[in-house]
């Protein structure tokens, strides 16, 4: 098997000293036991594909792709090992061999048709307004999945007087890159052109995937607008309501360990909720919920098995309100809850709007 | 051989594929040997119908912790079984009031001090890897780690083990009592056997109440002699403090490198910690830090703030994966990781290192529990270049050299393995035969973890493939 994209990932796979200290919280080796889904593992195994010393084989292919790119491995990692680079280059090789996963290249296929990795009609929020100092950006899951808490996040903005915009968007293309695809250079281009004629100087995210490919994705330069989370923008608005509801709150891993906002969202919540518990797990040692790097599509029971982790952690605090940021983290949560579990899971957008409407307390 | 082992453990505990065979055929050491199977049982049960199906068959069997070991000791040099034994994961009980434990192999050390600190106990031994270590593996190869100096290594704090001998037989070696004179010691034998007498399915640990404070100081010295010299003093006075560490320059470096963690750049470091009633240890802290400034310390930081402590030990926990940060190209290649020796003679052990680093063109990196008399020697290497392997290989010759001649030992406590045994052979040459005797009672059909301590290759550096790209070497 050709191994081009693992050949510039060299240095990292030699410096990894396989201290296994990447071991420590990984949530796929929490969840399968078998040393070979562990973090050290996925490097050892790519190695052993660049240096043709294995073939690939089907569980090679699934302990490849069984890795929510979540990042924990990279925080324990003292010798900075970019783990999640090495695992993405090895699924790039993977797909350029033909070994990917049907349900990701159905996404591809998907976003080519509709605009979307799920393949539905599109969903348009229409807001055309002219002078908006923002550009919306929902993302796949929000608007195809999560539509209801997208509606109330976008209801929320209205109601604090955001002046608001949308365009016609298009997947940003960051899972693409993940599960080993080429993320389209074609639909980067039309959203850029989307913010171009809609004449806002911020772009405006829900989704922490979509907010960290704008800033970090080579497609997206010249994008010529301030990106903003949709955190970031609520922590400096006023919020007129105040629960007295235990909260607490799950770190999305593409907005904490990537993108390093853990205190943003904490911000926005102590405003308006003063008994805020932290789970045991928070800010860079936050569990996965799972849903990342692929796994939702591809394994899906695996994925729900570490929401259901996460979300008993939350439950441990005694916490009335489980709160993210997070459409694809809130999916999963969600998916994860048993009926007998009390506890409510929001959008922390979500809940401030149930809030104001007063349908929550 | 699968339909069997599957019959015992059941299907998803049985692998014979690329993928885990590729995976459990290394460890942290430069070896890679792939088993034939790999199987994870659940119960002492289950370990004693696997070895005796094993035994049967003459098929070698080599118990795995984490895979944390540097030397090699878990890589199946034989291919074989490897039993990985992180199912076995259970702290079956803690008795403070008789100050042990009970537990099963696959606990990780962390985890076990997490479990007894509401007892107000701790299990004294501090490998740097021990959050994710287990319990099994520190036992196979006798792991001390900072507080040894105090507290002694993983053999002091063995009371008791279970052990499933090569012909699947369980049984019981020492007492759950803190003092025992019951004829041979026969689990300190175990201690340090790495996997090849039995393997070790419970252990019964001796715990020791949790210091009511700590405190740690910092003290930075221009010259690396210099705090060499200043260990063997503070040790000297009869002081024992239950951690003294040293960092030289490159340990300093990568960990700045690496974490950001802020230390002044200067020849060397030492690192130290005093536990106990804070009213009893003042006066030894203050003695230590006479001493420090005799030997030309400066800069010395004394702190008894929890998150300073804890933050501290984080970064010196880090120094050896974090040495691999230490320069471009560079890797840390682990060998000769844990040479010891009389604490009297660590000045000469570290100046020896450093003027075997200079003779041969290379960039050697120590730092370790030097109140020990122990210093992790890190070998930083371009893998891809054949002649700096060569060079290196000679390095490690000298280095241990130098130890025997110093009158230390080849592993402080990480054990032999593959990449020590021909320096261990030459230690202990008068006892190899007496170790083969041993080794003949305890597994006659020699299938536990064989080619390891006296009976492993003479050269380290061929014995197995090793994991870089120096092909042409093989």
């Amino acid at each position: 098997m050709k191994t081009k994209a693992l050949e510039s990932w060299e240095r990292d796979m030699l410096r990894c000293i396989r201290c296994a200290y990447c071991f420590v919280d990984c949530p796929i080796l929490t969840e399968l036991g078998w040393e070979s889904a562990g973090a050290r593992s996925k490097v050892i195994l790519s190695y052993g594909l660049k240096e043709d010393e294995i073939e690939c084989n089907q569980l090679i292919k699934d302990r490849l792709f069984q890795c929510c790119l979540c990042a924990q491995c990279e925080i324990n990692c003292p010798a900075k090992v970019e783990v999640g680079g090495v695992v993405r280059a090895a699924r790039k090789d993977l797909v350029e061999a033909g070994h990917y996963f049907e349900a990701h290249r159905v996404m591809r296929e998907m976003v080519k048709k509709t605009g979307n990795v799920y393949g539905e009609e599109k969903k348009d929020f229409h807001y055309p307004k002219v002078g908006a100092e923002f550009a919306l950006f929902v993302g796949c899951v929000g608007k195809h999945r999560e539509e209801e808490s997208l509606k109330k996040t976008v209801a929320l903005l209205k109601k604090l007087g955001v002046s608001l915009t949308s365009i016609d968007e298009v997947c940003c293309g960051g899972v693409f890159g993940d599960v080993g695809f080429q993320a389209s250079p074609e639909d980067a281009e039309h959203i850029k052109e989307e913010v171009k004629k809609a004449k806002v100087k911020k772009l405006l995210t829900t989704c922490p995937m979509c907010y960290r490919t704008f800033k970090e994705d080579p497609r997206f330069e010249g994008l010529g607008v301030e990106v903003l989370h949709i955190t970031e923008l609520l922590e400096k608005l006023d919020l007129p309501v105040k629960t007295n509801r235990k909260i607490t709150y799950h770190d999305p891993c593409d907005l904490g360990r990537h993108s390093d906002l853990y205190d943003v969202p904490r911000n926005v919540i102590r405003k308006f909720a003063p008994d805020f518990q932290e789970m045991s797990k928070n800010r860079e040692n936050a569990h996965c919920c799972g849903a990342g790097g692929g796994v939702r599509g591809s394994f899906t029971r695996l994925s729900i098995d570490m929401a259901k982790k996460r979300l008993q952690e939350a439950i441990d605090t005694g916490a009335e309100v489980l709160l993210t940021e997070c459409a694809s983290c809130l999916h999963n949560l969600k998916n994860a809850r048993k009926r007998k579990q009390k506890i409510q899971i929001y959008n922390i957008s979500e809940y401030l709007s149930l809030l104001m409407d007063g349908e929550v307390g | 051989m699968l339909e069997e082992l599957r019959a015992v453990v059941g299907d998803e505990n049985v692998s014979d594929d690329a993928a885990d065979r590729y995976v459990y055929g290394s460890d942290a050491s430069m070896h890679q040997s792939s088993p034939s199977v790999v199987v994870r049982p659940v119960s002492a049960g289950e370990v004693q119908k696997i070895l005796r199906f094993a035994n049967g068959r003459k098929i070698p069997v080599v118990p795995r912790g984490a895979g944390t070991g540097e030397s090699g000791s878990a890589v199946p040099i034989d291919g074989g079984i490897v039993l990985d034994l992180k199912r076995m994961d259970r702290i079956l009980e803690v008795r403070p009031e008789d100050m042990f434990c009970r537990v099963e192999p696959g606990v990780v050390n962390d985890e076990l001090n997490r479990q007894l600190k509401p007892y107000g106990f701790f299990f004294p031994p501090t490998p740097a890897s021990g959050k994710v270590c287990t319990i099994g593996g520190m036992i196979a190869n006798n792991a001390s780690g900072m507080r040894a100096m105090k507290y002694g290594a993983t053999r002091d704090a063995v009371l008791g083990l279970k052990v499933v001998l090569a012909n699947g037989d369980l049984v019981t070696m020492g007492s759950a009592t803190i003092i025992q004179a019951s004829g041979y010691q026969l689990e300190r034998l175990m201690v340090g056997s790495e996997g090849t007498l039995g393997v070790i399915v419970e252990a019964t640990l001796r715990v020791r109440p949790l210091p009511e404070e700590r405190t740690v100081g910092r003290a930075v010295f221009y010259e690396l002699t210099q705090a060499g010299d200043a260990i063997s003093k503070i040790v000297a006075t009869g002081i024992v403090p239950s951690a003294l560490e040293l960092m030289d320059e490159v340990a300093i470096k990568s960990v700045n490198k690496a974490l950001g963690a802020g230390l002044p750049e200067v020849e060397a470091l030492i690192l130290f910690e005093c536990d106990g009633v804070k009213a009893s240890f003042h006066h030894e802290i203050k003695k230590i830090k006479r001493i420090l400034e005799e030997c030309g310390a400066f800069d010395i930081v004394i702190s008894d703030d929890p998150q300073e402590m804890e933050k501290l030990w984080e970064v010196r926990s880090s120094v050896f994966p974090a040495t691999s940060m230490y320069k471009e190209n560079r890797i840390r290649a682990t060998l000769a990781e844990d040479v010891t020796a009389p604490v009297s003679r660590l000045r000469e052990l570290v100046e020896g290192i450093h003027q075997i680093a200079r003779d041969n063109d290379l960039l050697i990196g120590t730092y370790g529990h030097a109140g020990e008399g122990l210093i992790h020697t890190a070998f930083l290497v371009d893998p891809r270049l054949p002649d700096e392997w060569d060079r290196t290989r000679k390095a490690v010759d000298e280095v241990f050299a130098l130890v025997r001649h110093l009158g230390g030992t080849t592993s402080g406590e990480h054990g032999i393995g593959i990449s020590k045994a021909p320096y261990f052979k030459k230690e202990r040459q008068d006892l190899l035969e007496l170790m083969r005797g041993v080794k003949k009672v305890f597994d006659p059909n020699n299938i536990l973890n064989p080619h390891k301590l006296m009976d492993a290759p003479e050269d380290f550096f061929t014995a197995t493939k090793l994991r870089y790209p120096i092909k042409e070497r093989r």
